[in-house]
């Protein structure tokens, strides 16, 4: 068989496999509903804001491509490596790879097959989103179709993007001493680059390093704006934003209608540069990919030592302290050192920099910070198939999501302790009073969507997607003073993590009974 | 076929799985492997389907190391292991062609054969289901058959009939015993039984050594005249530290059988070894 075949039955198997899971369905929907909610609009939250005090939002068709194209650029790449991220890992634990590393399949194919499959996976994301665009377009200007190079040409420059974040995926993934946690932690790392590299490279002229990179292709875009923004005002556009929000009465502003992406020679090449780059990180993956099973034993955190002090000394304070100190125990402890340090520098700098930057930034960086401790919250046990065990234990489902989500708490009030102590001391009853909230949502929500979908890719998403909102705007979690918005916000939030806290200790209830057969 | 071990050692850090194990297997035979849990069987087995690198030693396949070129062991390998690894979400036939193309196969030949296996394996009526819902026996077949796929000329087996039912073990066994007329066929086992009625060679390891290897009738022979059966009243009745390798519960009491150089009651007789005695013999009364 030829070698394209080989990669073609990997990439099929995987793809197939991978769409017919009930998360894939989810995200689908998902996609769909944000490109619904998220439609321009003159007034509100809205995808894409461009210099609201001179063109009348989504006025024209043209918008609903270029704005699900924007927003999809940087969703899929950010969220899409979320959701990529553990395609080899799972083949690793389910054994599939070790069945391929008996037959004659090299890593390359194997690797290039994933890629494909990824590719896949998220071109038929971002056609969901297409078809949510043109839906939308169809509601909101009925009977105005665009041209198909003007539909069409926006959503062309994210896809090197995607190829490129599988490529990326699976990297980190190969790559030796970066584990599944930090992988995850580098996604964050992304997720926080694009969105500062986003106003930096509103320069007129990017660095050519930023353009070649642009994989969610926002700048080609943004000149393709800028050059129909010239074509109605005589200049280029001075303000565009993704997922901001608009509140400038409509009355007497423009109508600005796009015509596609501008081609260009050098976004093209650059383009293509990308594509490249992404073939080269395969190759380089499957390099890095073990040719056989590691026989190594790298001693983890977790570990406790073979020697008998340290031993007893476990022992000791488990009985002490019971579930609540194991769970602690099993959150910190399998964290890498890259973790560690990313979370002590992070602890460090909201204790020291100005407090404007840590309301704005740290505080939501801190708490993204934590997505691998919190991410197996409520799922592990039936990862694991410990909750089999436990439901064998009178009342043990239960005192287990409790002590774990006492664990996650402790936790995150830990981690926000610097910004808790800084509102203290500045008298900011408000900022305390929201982080504070937030520290307890956050476990809540993390054992609520582990403990429903059995799953840490859900409460994974939803963070970073909190963690994009609040990075855009602060005062959606952090109130900067009581008024009857923010004590609103922090009431739903309080009461949200009151519901999610009763829902999963509710399941696990429901779980530990014993049903009658059918 | 002609698989040479020399010299096979194994460490995992400081800890020894294999100890300089030396084997010839040869093409025309099932080869049973035995031992105790932690005996190093699944080590070995994974060196062999070049899983995992040996410390030390050579395995020659038709005289080609395949330390150094696992390729040579890939293209004629059919592994088995204990837990088939499957996507649930996929049926037996995308399972089975995703297979197919891994070990390269022509897709017109490999749709042929994988209908082939399929109407074998019983499997032609469940070929549309996802996986997910097989019971272990099902999956068995699904990775049995997976791993016939292009025809291997070494079929390697961990453990094959962990979970399944009588029947099913049966079945099983009966297949690889068929398969082993034209292969090297390498069944793992801790289950005597499994072995004893198809396997024309065995392997005995124990902490990582080679303690005998040969036909199933030379180690029922060594260990003869060292199994000694009597009757108890009840278990108490059975004295501490001996190796049992059967109680059974009659209407005069219970029928024990143990091995070892000399009978640990003065009741106790001679009694012919079955292979399962000699194997209990040979590794010094450690329960397999």
């Amino acid at each position: 068989m030829r070698p394209s075949g080989t990669v073609w039955g990997v990439a099929k198997a995987d793809f197939l496999e991978r769409v017919r899971q009930f998360s894939f369905t989810v995200f689908c929907a998902f996609s769909a509903f944000f490109t619904l909610w998220f439609v321009p609009r003159p007034n509100g939250f809205t995808a894409l804001a461009i210099d609201p005090s001179v063109f009348r939002q989504g006025s024209d068709p043209s918008w609903m491509p270029m704005s699900a194209a924007m927003c999809s650029g940087m969703m899929l790449c950010v969220f899409g490596f979320a959701y990529l991220f553990h395609s080899v890992q799972r083949d690793r634990e389910s054994g599939v790879l070790s069945l391929l590393q008996t037959s004659p399949i090299s890593r390359t194919a194997y690797l290039f097959g994933k890629l494909v499959s990824d590719t896949m996976l998220l071109l038929c994301l971002l056609g969901v989103i297409m078809a949510s665009a043109f839906f939308t377009m169809e509601i909101r200007f009925p009977g105005r179709l665009l041209s198909p190079w003007d539909f069409f040409s926006p959503f062309l420059s994210v896809i090197p993007g995607l190829v490129f974040v599988s490529a990326f995926a699976l990297l980190m993934e190969c790559a030796p001493l970066i584990g599944r946690r930090s992988g995850l932690s580098i996604a964050l790392f992304l997720c926080v680059s694009i969105v500062i590299l986003m106003p930096a490279s509103m320069g007129r002229n990017p660095y050519r390093l930023i353009s070649v990179f642009d994989f969610s292709g926002f700048l080609w875009m943004r000149d393709s704006i800028s050059a129909a923004a010239f074509t109605v005002t005589g200049r280029p556009a001075a303000q565009i934003n993704i997922l901001a929000g608009s509140h400038m009465d409509s009355a007497g502003l423009k109508v600005l209608a796009f015509h596609g992406l501008t081609p260009t020679f050098s976004y093209f090449i650059d383009k293509l540069f990308l594509l490249a780059v992404s073939i080269l990180l395969t190759f380089v993956a499957s390099c890095l990919l073990p040719k056989t099973e590691r026989t190594d034993w790298f001693p983890r955190l977790s570990h406790t030592s073979s020697k008998g002090k340290k031993d007893s000394g476990g022992v000791v304070l488990a009985y002490r302290f019971g579930l609540f100190y194991s769970e602690l125990r099993k959150m910190l402890l399998g964290q890498s050192l890259t973790w560690w340090v990313g979370a002590a520098g992070l602890w460090i700098a909201c204790l020291l920099s100005p407090v404007d930057i840590v309301r704005s930034t740290l505080v939501t960086l801190e708490f993204a910070w934590l997505m691998p401790v919190f991410s197996c919250m409520g799922c592990m046990e039936y990862r694991s198939g410990m909750a089999t065990l436990l439901r064998t234990v009178p009342g043990a489902m239960v005192r287990q999501a409790s002590a774990c989500w006492r664990a996650g708490t402790a936790i995150s009030l830990a981690a926000a302790a610097p910004a808790l102590l800084r509102f203290l001391c500045l008298a900011d009853g408000a900022g305390f009073l929201s982080v504070l909230i937030a520290a307890l949502l956050l476990p809540s929500m993390a054992l609520f969507l582990g403990e429903w979908s059995a799953s840490n890719r859900p409460f994974e998403i939803f963070l970073l997607i909190l963690c994009i909102l609040a990075l855009n705007v602060p005062t959606l979690f952090l109130a900067d003073g009581f008024s009857t918005a923010s004590c609103t916000r922090m009431a739903v939030a309080a009461l949200l993590s009151a519901v999610m806290l009763f829902l999963s200790f509710a399941k696990r209830a429901a779980g530990q009974t014993v049903r009658a057969g059918s | 076929m002609n698989l040479e071990i020399r010299s096979l050692s194994m460490n995992y850090g400081k800890a020894k799985a294999l100890s300089d194990v030396t084997l010839t297997l040869k093409s025309g035979g099932l080869t049973g492997l035995v031992g105790p849990n932690g005996a190093g069987k699944s080590t070995l087995l994974k060196i062999l389907a070049t899983l995992l690198k040996p410390s030390r030693g050579e395995i020659l396949l038709n005289g080609k190391d395949i330390r150094k070129k696992p390729d040579a062991m890939r293209n004629v390998l059919g592994y088995l292991p204990q837990d088939i690894p499957v996507y649930g979400n996929l049926n037996a036939w995308e399972y089975l062609t995703f297979l197919a193309s891994a070990k390269k196969m022509e897709p017109s030949a490999a749709r042929k054969q994988i209908g082939s296996l399929m109407q074998t394996l019983h499997l032609s009526d469940v070929g549309r289901k996802p996986l997910s819902g097989f019971s272990g026996g099902m999956r068995q077949r699904v990775g049995i058959a997976a791993a016939l796929l292009g025809d291997p000329k070494v079929i390697i087996a961990d453990e094959p009939t962990t979970g399944l039912d009588p029947q099913e073990r049966v079945t099983l066994r009966s297949l690889l015993s068929g398969l082993a007329a034209s292969r090297i066929v390498l069944l793992s086992t801790h289950i005597v039984s499994d072995v004893e009625a198809v396997a024309s060679d065995l392997v005995v390891l124990k902490k990582g050594k080679v303690l005998f290897h040969g036909a199933p009738e030379e180690l029922t022979n060594c260990a003869d005249g060292h199994v000694w059966e009597y009757t108890v009243a009840d278990f108490s009745g059975i004295p501490a530290g001996s190796a049992v390798s059967s109680a059974v519960q009659g209407t005069r009491g219970i029928r024990v059988k143990t091995v070892g150089a000399r009978p640990v009651e003065a009741q106790a007789l001679a009694a012919s070894p079955t292979l399962e005695d000699a194997c209990l013999y040979m590794i010094g009364g450690e329960a397999l």
